[in-house]
């Protein structure tokens, strides 16, 4: 029951976002995803959830082939994700806009929402409980059901988009920099949701730039420098990575002459 | 594997219980309801007070133009997605009526019904290649649609009669033994059918497929990695705008009863658009005050003559000014704030 990647590249023009990433990510563990600005992590992540069409590679979901996936496709296997800057609905509540996160919480089409059947009904309600939920699961105070989504606080707005991917209920949950533009005590919750959340058996993907949410939060850290993958293993393991570090910092030479 | 549902902590247990309150979700739906049944209350009132047939003919009209721009408000105000082509599917409604009743000697109501089917199946075929546009291209592809459909009605001479002489003598409506040939008989089937239209279209937009038609507006992307069918759920909009905008026309031409193809040129399908806008995208409200202001200003202008157009455009101008978020909008909010200050004396 995992999230298998494997050897996924993209290429716009001449420039290799992503070429030839493999790894795996399992439930009840945080996957995350490091490297410099530009390293094609967001792309990944664009190729994991259908957004983008990758070249070449497979990605294969609890045993599914899923490389040729629609994002809504993948949503109805269990898949979802947050994005690097919240994708908020303008015009729509708080409440509301979770329980859009639990559109796959009912079945009725077009007709039958209409008609408004026994089955509609039912529908709306279990909807409703699921976003609820979700709401409190994230912590985000009942004051704020009525709100628009958009007008919050950008700590707030955050939690929204997660409390709308958990309304979905799903297995595997890719966070684009969910911490970015979150003060240390924000980050902190967050944190400690996402390894709640993992913990529960939710396969969680991270992209963060935040070192230590990654190296205190993940049990496995997968870099990528210039599209490709350099370094895979525990945070601890990784850090030690003479290729890790000299991505990050540059290497000897370089470092001595900026100094000099 | 665990269930999915044991993932969101308390959503197992929530899901079994009965929420207690009225919630504030299906509160907005309950009010929605309650303006319908107002609507229905003037609509009777109207139907038994009013009897000079000009100010009928003008309610009648204003009724069948806020079925076509209620599936715009769907199409546009819900889903984001322009269309400048509606006249079509107008015309393929009232020709659809005017085909079946007069060459096959159908009942009026199976010519509306074939009206709708044949209006979104229409709509259905033409929304896959043009709903690949978005935005300007969309206006303008949509644009180009409903001017080559308004050449084909004009040249189908054989079924449409074209542009001189039209389809002539339609007979009036008729539903078994009820023959609805003047004004005031007519409007009540348009009075029902349109709280019918109009109650069909709030449980839409209050249920999950009203929210997520409202969420791909923002963001396809999001609503797409939540579930939304995003392709499939536009491609049903638009067909079901363009059963609604047949049902329209199929009234329209057992109305009119004579009528060629100018009227379904570019023009018809500007004042729907013009219904929805100046009425209120956000609110289905908005296309029954749009409907009733750009039907009935024209004719309240008629003796000003040739500065009829100029007075008329100045209007709209004003009410897109100082009513941003359109005429129905501000009505709404007034009767709100009347309501809101009565309940606090």
């Amino acid at each position: 029951m995992t999230l298998q990647i494997d050897g996924l590249s993209k290429r716009y023009g001449g420039l290799c976002a992503v070429d030839g990433v493999g790894f795996t990510a399992s439930p009840g563990e945080i996957t995350a995803l490091i490297g410099p600005n530009g390293a094609g992590k967001t792309t990944l992540l664009n190729l994991v959830s259908g957004v983008v069409r990758s070249d070449t590679g497979r990605c294969k979901l609890f045993d599914h082939e899923v490389s040729a996936c629609t994002p809504h496709e993948l949503a109805s296997l269990g898949l979802t994700r947050t994005y690097q800057s919240p994708q908020l609905f303008e015009d729509m509540d708080v409440l509301s806009t979770v329980m859009v996160g639990a559109h796959l919480g009912g079945s009725c089409g077009f007709l039958r929402s209409m008609l408004r059947l026994n089955k509609s009904r039912d529908d709306e309600r279990r909807i409703e409980d699921r976003a609820r939920a979700a709401i409190a699961r994230v912590g985000l105070p009942k004051s704020l059901l009525q709100r628009p989504a958009t007008d919050l606080a950008y700590g707030l707005q955050r939690r929204v988009e997660i409390a709308r991917a958990l309304a979905m209920q799903p297995k595997v949950l890719l966070l684009d920099e969910p911490a970015a533009g979150l003060n240390a005590r924000e980050t902190l919750e967050l944190a400690e949701l996402i390894h709640d959340l993992a913990h529960g058996g939710l396969i969680v993907l991270l992209v963060e730039h935040d070192m230590d949410m990654v190296m205190g939060y993940s049990q496995k850290v997968v870099v990528m420098n210039f599209g490709r993958k350099i370094a895979e293993g525990t945070p601890s393991a990784v850090q030690q990575n003479p290729d890790v570090i000299s991505a990050y910092l540059g290497s000897d030479t370089v470092v001595e002459a900026t100094h000099a | 594997m665990k269930p999915a549902s044991d993932v969101v902590g308390m959503g197992a247990v929530n899901e079994r219980k009965v929420v207690p309150h009225r919630s504030a979700v299906s509160q907005r739906r309950h009010r929605a309801l309650i303006g319908i049944a107002i609507l229905a209350v003037i609509a009777v009132a109207i139907g038994l007070t009013v009897t000079k047939s000009f100010y009928l003919t003008m309610l009648i009209y204003s009724g069948i133009f806020a079925m076509a721009a209620l599936g715009m408000t769907l199409l546009f105000g819900f889903a984001g997605q322009i269309s400048i082509g509606q006249a079509a599917f107008f015309g393929v409604g009232a020709y659809t009526s005017a085909f079946l009743v007069m060459r096959l000697g159908l009942p009026s109501w199976v010519g509306s019904i074939a009206a709708i089917a044949l209006s979104g199946g229409f709509g259905w075929l033409v929304s896959r290649p043009l709903l690949r546009l978005t935005t300007n291209y969309l206006a303008l592809g949509t644009l180009a649609f409903g001017v080559i459909c308004f050449i084909l009605f004009a040249q189908f001479r054989s079924i449409t009669g074209g542009l001189d002489p039209g389809i002539l003598g339609l007979a009036p409506y008729q539903i078994g033994p009820w023959v609805l040939d003047e004004p005031k008989r007519f409007y009540w089937l348009v009075a029902s059918l349109l709280c019918l239209v109009m109650l069909l279209v709030v449980n839409l937009t209050h249920s999950r497929i009203g929210r997520a038609l409202k969420a791909l507006k923002v963001s396809e992307v999001a609503a797409a990695g939540i579930g939304v069918d995003v392709v499939g759920y536009k491609v049903a909009v638009f067909t079901l705008a363009a059963a609604l905008t047949g049902l329209a026309g199929s009234l329209f031409a057992h109305f009119q009863s004579a009528f060629n193809a100018s009227v379904f040129s570019v023009g018809l399908s500007i004042e729907l658009l013009i219904m929805v806008v100046v009425g209120s995208v956000g609110t289905v409200w908005g296309a029954l005050f749009g409907a009733l202001l750009v039907t009935i200003l024209p004719s309240l202008l008629e003796n000003f003559d040739n500065y009829k157009l100029l007075i008329y455009g100045a209007i709209m101008t004003l009410v897109m000014i100082f009513m941003p978020d359109g005429f129905g909008k501000a009505v709404l909010d007034s009767i709100k704030a009347i309501v809101r200050k009565g309940g606090q004396r």
